[in-house]
């Protein structure tokens, strides 16, 4: 029997400053500001979507950049199937960040959680200083997804988030489905394998290709 | 003017502190936003002594502000040279490149001795001693870089704010509180400050335009006020307040913001959880069930930010003055008993709020979060005071004996379900309303109206001459609220109707 209330719970992490609020705002409500102010502890919002022709809702957690390791961060990531790992592409401390954010992420997350590498704020190319090749090389070291957005110029937005989406429901919904609606063997869960995406990833690349390519025009 | 003819009368005669708080505590009469509000907490954090001899209150109170001024002077000066110190210091490396060791040795030796008297030694820029000026300027810069960050996307709709000045003001304040108290700059202490330097430079604007066309019977009253609330004394004086809402001897704020540990229990969580928990049960049982048990959700989701933050950004700035005069008030009476954050007033507070928005948070697990994300504006935030009080102090023996609730008619229409986006979803809200609920906001009300008139049957000797002359007003006015708490109980279309 299908589940026609399919939810699941979506975290965004990363520095402060990198744009987290504006990803969130601009997916769910298409609204973008510059005058965002700073988050302190958690925003929540919500979008309802379909994968696989079913109905689900994404609950999205914003948080606050600057809380690391803190009982709050348990109850934050608490039953989270997807993450984002925000960076800001102008700014090099962020991304070095990267690496203690996906640490406290797996301390708190199961194995089977979802997380995309997301470079934001590529509309500042003239700025940029984290350079593509790079973080592409330690999401696929780091088992990641990875892609690069601009919530300003609405960038890649919407694809990031179904790309999430649909590889959650790959990675958790479809094989409990798949099992006749029995949760699997919890040891089986955990030594599941997270697949890297690999055709995602080449089509990722491509679109940003022909990104590069429109933007010289 | 009157607020601050009713300082001056009062603190005259020798009875400030009586009057102070039930002038502050009175959600009965009109709140004026520019009633002196930090003028009432410099006096409620014991930063200008309400204890005065009668009649010197003036004196001692330009003494305190002349000190405050001095002291905040002296420490930002200090900074600033030892700033400036340090950048000298780095000159030489700049100006030469590329240097030998030797010719680094040199330079970095001749400009110690002619810019830093208290050390003579050549100091390793890349291993700084402790209190070095290396350490200093990295500190500085760290605190500098999150906090003019998170300043320059704080965008209050005040003209004060668009000036780099009041950036620059706040960020100094910021600098130094971190660095005399050892802090890292923890993201929601600049709306704090922000808020305190805001209030601070309203008030003493405020005098300085009174003063220039005075009342010729005011005169002497807005000088003396004028040099307490001093124009260029508001960053000191925001320092001051600011330092003391934070610290110990204050509110003990910056136990929701620092623990002492990485991985120990923070101060706010457990505040947060006793507030979804301990508090809510206090007050609705089966709000407290749906929130923890059925819906499963976490306080510190919401909590964090309503409490860090003292409110200010569930309420409007004029309603946040209101409600901190009630939590420096509670300070205040505490004295220097045991004040614990965790179980003050500030957190009795969220449970009223979670209380009074109870039928959205009942629909659903999902409209409940949007609902605590974005909190409903609320009219009169007097009546969440009220609720407050009552349970915090039910029998009327601290705090509850300076306050004034607010008239029955607002609490009336404050009562009514938030306002709704669609007609059919108020529909839908005033039909949640069942007759056990009808009965527990009207007993509410009549516990307040019960608790009011035990305060008309035993007054204060300071109160009764005010109070006899309000008496048969009073008197009308309760009769006419109980009468309407008759008729919402024995007729339930009214109800209804009343709530729709």
């Amino acid at each position: 029997m299908e589940d026609t209330n399919l939810t699941f719970k979506v975290v965004i992490i990363g520095d402060s400053g990198v744009g987290k609020s504006n990803l969130m705002t601009r997916y769910t409500a298409n609204e973008f500001s510059q005058d965002t102010p700073a988050t302190i502890g958690v925003e929540f919002m919500t979008k309802s979507i379909k994968i696989e022709g079913r109905d689900a809702k994404v609950q999205i957690w914003d948080t606050a950049g600057q809380e690391r390791f803190r009982a709050i961060s348990r109850s934050i990531y608490h039953g989270a199937k997807g993450a984002m790992l925000v960076y800001d592409i102008t700014n090099q401390t962020s991304f070095d960040s990267i690496p203690t954010w996906l640490q406290e992420l797996r301390v708190f997350v199961p194995a089977t959680c979802s997380i995309f590498l997301i470079g934001n704020k590529c509309d500042l190319e003239h700025l940029r200083v984290v350079k593509k090749e790079v973080a592409d090389r330690f999401a696929r070291e780091n088992g990641l997804s990875f892609l690069e957005t601009s919530a300003l110029e609405k960038t890649n937005v919407e694809k990031a988030f179904e790309w999430l989406a649909k590889s959650v429901y790959d990675l958790v919904v479809a094989p409990v489905d798949a099992a006749g609606g029995r949760r699997p063997p919890l040891n089986a869960a955990a030594n599941a394998k997270r697949p890297v995406n690999l055709g995602a990833s080449n089509d990722g690349q491509a679109a940003g290709k022909k990104e590069n390519t429109s933007r010289c025009c | 003017m009157e607020e601050l003819r009713n300082i001056h009368h009062s603190a005259q005669e020798g009875r400030l502190e009586e009057a102070l708080l039930r002038r502050v505590l009175d959600f009965a009469r009109h709140r004026p936003f520019r009633a002196f509000h930090s003028l009432r907490w410099r006096l409620l954090l014991g930063l200008l002594p309400v204890n005065v001899e009668a009649g010197r209150h003036f004196q001692e109170w330009e003494e305190c502000t002349r000190a405050e001024i001095r002291d905040w002077n002296e420490m930002n000066d200090n900074l600033q040279q030892r700033l400036v110190a340090t950048d000298s210091a780095v000159r030489p490396v700049e100006k030469k490149g590329l240097v030998s060791k030797d010719e680094f040795s040199s330079f970095s030796s001749s400009s110690s001795c002619a810019d830093d008297g208290e050390s003579r030694t050549v100091e390793n820029p890349l291993l700084p001693g402790v209190g070095s000026l290396y350490a200093l300027r990295y500190c500085v810069d760290t605190i500098r870089a999150t906090a003019q960050k998170d300043l320059d996307r704080l965008h209050w709709d005040f003209p004060l704010f668009e000036k780099s000045t009041t950036r620059k003001a706040l960020l100094d304040i910021i600098v130094n509180y971190c660095l005399r108290h050892d802090y890292g700059y923890k993201q929601g202490m600049h709306e704090i400050a922000a808020f305190i330097f805001y209030l601070n430079h309203t008030d003493s604007a405020l005098l300085e335009e009174i003063s220039k066309t005075p009342e010729e019977a005011d005169k002497a009253l807005i000088d003396g006020f004028c040099r307490i609330c001093p124009i260029n004394g508001v960053m000191a004086m925001t320092f001051s307040l600011f330092e003391n809402v934070m610290g110990a001897s204050g509110l003990r704020l910056y136990e929701w913001y620092h623990s002492s540990e990485e991985y120990a229990r923070d101060s706010i969580a457990t505040a947060s959880h006793r507030t979804q928990r301990e508090l809510l049960a206090e007050f609705d049982p089966v709000l407290h069930h749906q929130m923890n048990v059925v819906y499963e959700i976490e306080g510190t989701s919401y909590l964090i930010r309503w409490l860090r933050l003292l409110y200010l950004r569930e309420f409007s700035i004029p309603q946040c003055a209101d409600l901190w005069d009630l939590f420096l008030s509670e300070r205040f009476l505490a004295r220097h008993d045991d004040y614990t954050l965790n179980n003050s007033i500030v957190t009795m507070l969220a449970a009223s709020m979670l209380f009074y928005v109870k039928q959205d948070l009942m629909v659903g697990c999902i409209d409940a979060l949007k609902r605590l994300m974005k909190y409903p504006p609320v009219e009169d935030v007097g009546t969440l005071v009220e609720m407050t009080i009552m349970q915090r102090d039910p029998k009327k023996n601290g705090i509850g004996r300076y306050f004034t609730p607010p008239e029955r008619h607002e609490l009336f229409r404050a009562k009514t379900p938030p306002p709704m986006e669609e007609t059919s979803a108020l529909a839908t809200s005033s039909a949640l309303l069942s007759p056990i609920e009808v009965m527990n906001q009207q007993g509410t009300i009549l516990a307040s109206i019960i608790a009011r008139l035990e305060l008309l049957w035993m007054p204060s000797s300071d109160a009764m001459s005010n109070d006899a002359g309000h008496a048969a007003e009073t008197h009308a006015r309760t009769i006419e609220e109980l009468k309407k708490v008759r008729d919402v109980l024995l007729f339930s279309n009214g109800s209804k109707t009343h709530y729709a």
